[in-house]
């Protein structure tokens, strides 16, 4: 008879491999840690981000629900938004059925309770295969799956990054994947379309990141040519599936970005301090806390170091975690692997380095079910007639319990930065549109969860990037379908859904009729000319009666939904027909997707929406030539950048403020690092002042600005603090996210730029009145 | 598979499923309904002009903290506005909803003249926040 160590341990294995069982540990943690959002479900989260994304959830579900439409256009938010170009939407993902079946807020707990369960069973997939042990796999499953930062995301609205949670789902779909299996590819190309599908701003990039680097480690992993060559044609038919399984969402986002790029500048860092404290410090009570954000509970990691003994295998995920630390410390890092991460296309526009404590902690669970496993190993080996003498099992006893208390502890500091969440009683519910007829208010993106409850729009509008907005969108009209010409006849809504609009037409001259929403080019109308009214929706319509429908198709997502359907059906056959091997065959069919979605370039047509680079002002940033009273300045930097001119008021305007331009040409490659400093040295003994901007116009870095052309540089600085007197304005070029040193020049008269800057104007600040001087 | 695995793994999904109908319950169940007061049309008025008599020194002081900043500026009129408009909800009992509802109405009752506005700027986030 085995001693009982052994028996308990091998009872315990047996139980961590029966997926009813171990799904029942894992649902029953994921209850406990949601039970504070399962409570307050229904009400409406408050903070600014959540009334954002909950919006877009609200807006897709009842386009489903009340007007028996697919959420493709959202015209409650921003005055009218592409939803599946709308990257945190989390519109086109499966989970909009449960917001359907039971409503948008009550949903939400409810997927965070299942993307819990779904990031532990992912975990301990990944793991098993990893460490070797089911049980090292389930101990440190829970770690994982209750991460603080989900609990934050929640808290502060943002379900979307949730999405973290199936990372251990494609790390282990690619293994598969490169070992030939089609289940392997067939997740990775799901998940990806799901977190895709779920707003996964982040999880989409860093998931490619890593699967990218899991695909590296097995192919490491195999032995011999021909197991590598054929792990390569897998690794190459699952990227091609992935692709095209997610066009019905890629291609709406390439193409929004594409007209609305989104410029990510600043050097944010964190300290080794704060970076321990935001994994390893347990949560503030009342949840309001950066520490404990990312919270791994620190006993259960005290088994890491045990994971030495298989230092082969713990080589790679603790590489990783050192790495995701690099990475999460920023630009406070020298060098910075966060910095030249941004270098990259699409990580670019990654804003928090923190982030990347997410797969720290992955890849330290990773270590701590290796070094649990390890143990574990152990007492198999003692000999059972030493088992009483040896203290191995006292170890496996005692990190069982050390595991048991880490749970405990990620449940705690789950629960408490749920409470972070600031739950208001829900707006109530939508009123149907014959009951109050949709139209756009000049709303509130801080409120904008009260608007949906009122079916009005919010035109104000506060998206990441810079959302194709017109500026002639209103929250005051009488009607919101109008012709451009008042005089010109009448316009009457006959039918108003959010992708199908009906308007009829009278009209005694050609004219334009206007609907009170952004234009978008899947907006198509069998009557009249569809086109861009000021960036508004407009119809060209000629004398005479009309009834203009218009419709909202649009070829990225209908045509990338096509493109995704043929994929699955692709994976369909390589399963039917050719038994799911994952070799040259099932490259060609999974080439064939992306070859129809390549005829559905070249062949559909529709007008392309083009980026307007714009000032913060609202002024053009592309000129031709700088006005007469602009100061020419003629200057060139050791950089291939020249600054032309520049505009300087005399003095501030009545409100204090001054208004300034610089005109800008690029003539080459430039570093991204590199940034504009305006100093403002004032008289002896006053603050000094700047404008710096690494941006031009709050839109391009020098690196990314066009080149050859003259860019009008707007920018505004207030003098309410200032001390009254001349100033000179200092402009040049600095290595704004590098060392901080200047780069030099030449002026226009050829000789070398003083302390490399070029004086562009001065100004004086006039004495402020008696009232308005601090006492 | 023995039956006492067979039983326990039986188990097993029965309490998952438990775990999941809990969820489901409790997510269902729960409810923190809204103030059931409204505004009177004579307070909708009131509170509509008092939100409006504000907004010329909210965007007075949005365009000093965000000089030549349009976006910004219209952003930081709106954090004053919903902060001003979710004080006046419980300050009169009333959901939140029927003061933006007030200001909507007050828009839409009569030209707006400058400074006010019935516009938004078009999203222009800033580049950097750290």
């Amino acid at each position: 008879m085995m001693p009982p160590p052994r028996r308990l341990l091998r009872f315990a294995h047996r139980a961590a491999t029966l997926t009813g069982l171990r799904l029942a540990l894992f649902a029953a943690l994921a209850l406990a840690a949601s039970w504070r959002p399962l409570q307050q479900a229904g009400g409406m989260n408050d903070f600014r981000d959540a009334h954002l994304l909950h919006s877009y959830e609200d807006a897709g579900t009842r386009t489903v629900t009340h007007y028996g439409q697919l959420p493709l256009w959202n015209p409650w938010a921003c005055g009218g938004q592409y939803a599946l170009g709308s990257p945190q939407t989390r519109v086109a993902s499966p989970t909009l059925l449960v917001s359907t079946l039971m409503g948008a807020r009550p949903a939400e707990p409810l997927l965070l309770w299942a993307f819990l369960v779904l990031g532990m069973e992912g975990f301990f997939h990944y793991a098993r295969r990893r460490v070797g042990s089911a049980l090292g796999a389930l101990g440190a499953a829970p770690l994982f799956g209750l991460a603080g930062f989900t609990a934050l995301s929640w808290s502060i609205g943002w379900l979307n990054f949730a999405g973290f949670l199936l990372l251990p789902w494609l790390l282990w779909g690619t293994r598969r994947a490169a070992e030939g299996h089609l289940r392997g590819a067939v997740v990775v190309a799901g998940v990806f379309a799901l977190l895709l599908g779920f707003g996964g701003t982040y999880p989409v990039p860093m998931g490619a990141l890593f699967v990218a680097l899991e695909a590296g480690r097995t192919l490491k992993g195999l032995r011999g040519t021909a197991r590598r060559t054929s792990a390569l044609w897998a690794l190459g038919a699952t990227a091609l599936f992935t692709l095209g399984a997610c066009a019905f969402r890629l291609w709406p986002l390439v193409e929004t970005m594409r007209s609305a790029p989104r410029i990510m500048a600043g050097t944010p860092g964190n300290s080794a301090e704060e970076l321990a404290r935001m994994l390893l410090q347990l949560p503030a009570r009342s949840g309001y806390s950066d520490p404990g954000n990312f919270f791994l509970a620190p006993a259960a990691l005290a088994l890491i170091p045990l994971a030495a003994w298989a230092w082969r295998r713990a080589l790679y995920p603790a590489v990783l975690a050192a790495l995701c630390v690099w990475m999460a410390a920023g630009y406070s890092a020298t060098p910075s692997l966060f910095g030249a991460l941004r270098l990259l296309p699409v990580f670019g526009t990654l804003r928090y380095p923190e982030r990347f404590l997410v797969p720290a902690g992955f890849f330290l669970a990773e270590l701590v079910a290796l070094g649990f496993a390890v143990l574990l190993v152990r007492v198999w080996r003692v000999p059972p007639a030493r088992t009483a003498a040896s203290w191995w099992p006292t170890a496996a006893a005692v990190a069982c319990i050390v595991i048991a208390v880490g749970w405990g502890f990620q449940v705690r500091a789950f629960d408490r930065l749920s409470r972070w969440s600031q739950m208001v009683p829900s707006p109530g519910p939508i009123p149907e549109e014959a009951e109050r007829p949709f139209a756009q208010a000049r709303g509130n993106r801080w409120a904008q969860g009260y608007f949906l409850a009122l079916n009005r729009g919010s035109i104000a509008c506060g998206e990441a990037w810079p959302v194709p907005m017109s500026e002639r969108l209103r929250g005051d009209l009488p009607q919101e379908e109008y012709l451009e010409d008042a005089a010109a006849g009448t316009a009457r809504r006959v039918e108003w859904t959010p992708n199908r609009v009906t308007v009829d037409v009278t009209a005694t001259r050609p004219t334009v009729l206007l609907v009170n929403q952004n234009w978008h080019p899947g907006w198509k109308s069998a009557e009249g000319e569809v086109i861009s009214h000021q960036g508004l929706l407009g119809v060209r319509l000629a004398q005479g009666t009309h009834r203009v429908v218009l419709r909202f198709l649009p070829r990225s997502g209908i045509g990338g939904a096509g493109v995704s359907a043929l994929a699955w059906l692709g994976m369909g056959f390589v399963a039917w027909r050719l038994r799911g091997r994952l070799g040259l065959a099932a490259i060609g069919v999974a080439s064939a997707p992306l070859a129809a979605w390549g005829v559905l370039l070249v062949t559909s047509t529709e007008p392309v929406a083009r980026a307007v680079p714009l000032n913060p002002d609202g002024t053009p940033m592309f000129v031709t030539a700088p006005p007469a009273d602009a100061k020419p300045l003629g200057a060139k930097f050791d950089v291939p950048v020249e600054l032309v001119a520049a505009e300087v008021p005399p003095a501030p305007d009545a409100e204090g403020l001054i208004h300034m331009v610089l005109y800008w040409r690029v003539t080459g490659p430039v570093p991204r690092s590199v940034g504009i400093f305006v100093h403002l040295p004032g008289p002896p003994g006053s603050k000094r002042k700047n404008a710096d901007h690494p941006v031009l116009g709050g839109t391009f870095f020098l690196a990314g600005a066009p080149r050859d052309v003259l860019l009008r540089d707007a920018f505004s600085v207030s003098t309410k603090d200032w001390d009254a007197g001349e100033r000179k304005v200092l402009v040049g070029l600095w290595q704004a996210e590098g060392d901080g040193s200047r780069i030099g020049g030449r002026g226009a008269d050829g000789k070398p730029l003083a302390s490399s800057h070029v004086e562009a104007g001065t100004l004086t600040v006039p004495p402020k009145p008696q009232s308005e001087e601090k006492p | 598979m023995g039956a006492t695995w067979r039983r326990a793994a039986h188990l097993g999904w029965l309490v998952f499923a438990l775990c999941g109908a809990a969820a489901v319950v409790r997510a269902s169940t729960a409810r923190l309904p809204p103030p059931p007061q409204r505004l009177s049309p004579t307070l909708r008025e009131q509170v509509g002009h008092a939100a409006a008599n504000q907004e010329a020194e909210w965007r007075r002081k949005a365009r000093q903290s965000f000089p030549g900043d349009h976006w910004s500026q219209d952003d930081d009129f709106g954090a004053a506005e919903r902060k001003w408009a979710v004080d006046e909800a419980h300050r009169r009992g009333v959901p939140v909803t029927e003061v933006l509802e007030a200001i909507d109405a007050e828009l839409h009752s009569r030209p707006v003249q400058p400074p006010r506005k019935a516009t938004a700027s078009p999203c222009k986030p800033r580049p950097f926040y750290d």
